[in-house]
C-alpha cells in the first residue's frame, strides 16, 4: 500500500497552530489533483477553530467530536467528487492514478475515524485520555492539510 | 479540476458545515450537549460516505 507519513516532529509544531484560521494564496481556481482534500481540510480547520464561516466554534468534547466526524465525511465526499470528475474525462491512466490518490485519502480518513471512535469510547473511562486522543486526531487532520498544501 | 466541479464541491462542503453548525446551535439553544444519537448519526453518515468512495475506487480500478 502506498502510504505517506508526516515527518517526525512535524505534528508537534503544527499542534500549536491547530484550530487557527489560515488564509491561502494561489490561483483563483486551484488545479492541483488534491484540491478537494485541501478544500475539505481547510473546512475542517474552520470547523474546529474558526468562525470565519459564521459557524459556532466547537467547544465541548462532543461538539469537537461532531466536527471531527463531519470533517472526515467531508474529506471522503471531496475525494469522491474529485475521482468522479477525473473519471468523467475518460482517460483510463489518469483515472487509475486518481483512484490510487483516493485510496490513500480513504486510508488516512480511516485512521482519523478510528482516532475519533477511540476518543469517544475512552470518554466514559478516562476523560483526560479521551480529550488528548481527540485533540491529537484533530491535529492530525490539520497536519494533513498542511502536508497536502505542500503537494499542491 | 474545472471551475464547475470546484464550485460544486465548495457548495457541498459548505452544506455539510452548515448542517454541523445547525446541530451545535440546536443543542446550545436547548441547553444541552450533542447527544450520543446525534453522534451516531454523524458516524453513520461517514460510514455511508466511506462506502460510496470505496465503491467508486473499486469501479475505476476494475474497469
Amino acid at each position: 500500500m502506498n502510504r505517506t507519513y508526516l515527518a517526525p516532529g512535524r505534528l508537534d509544531s503544527l499542534r500549536t497552530s491547530a484550530g487557527s484560521c489560515r488564509r491561502q494564496g494561489g490561483p483563483a481556481i486551484p488545479t492541483g489533483p488534491l484540491f478537494v482534500m485541501i478544500l475539505a481540510l481547510t473546512l475542517s480547520s474552520g470547523l474546529t477553530g474558526c468562525q470565519s464561516l459564521g459557524l459556532p466554534t466547537p467547544q465541548t468534547f462532543e461538539e469537537k467530536l461532531a466536527a471531527g466526524y463531519t470533517s472526515v465525511t467531508a474529506v471522503r465526499g471531496g475525494a469522491l467528487t474529485y475521482l468522479q470528475s477525473v473519471e468523467a474525462k475518460g482517460d483510463p491512466a489518469k483515472s487509475k492514478a486518481a483512484a490510487d490518490d483516493a485510496a490513500n485519502i480513504q486510508a488516512q480518513a480511516d485512521d482519523a475515524r478510528k482516532g475519533l471512535d477511540v476518543a469517544r469510547g475512552l470518554k466514559a473511562v478516562d476523560f483526560k485520555s479521551a480529550d488528548a486522543r481527540l485533540t491529537s486526531t484533530l491535529a492530525v487532520l490539520t497536519a494533513l492539510q498542511t502536508y497536502l498544501e505542500a503537494r499542491r | 479540476m474545472n471551475a464547475e466541479v470546484a464550485v460544486g464541491l465548495l457548495i457541498q462542503l459548505l452544506g455539510q458545515a452548515n448542517n454541523l453548525g445547525a446541530l451545535i446551535n440546536k443543542a446550545r439553544i436547548e441547553k444541552r450537549d450533542i447527544t450520543d444519537a446525534e453522534l451516531d448519526g454523524l458516524a453513520g453518515g461517514d460510514d455511508a460516505a466511506r462506502a460510496r468512495l470505496q465503491a467508486e475506487i473499486d469501479k475505476v480500478r476494475g474497469s
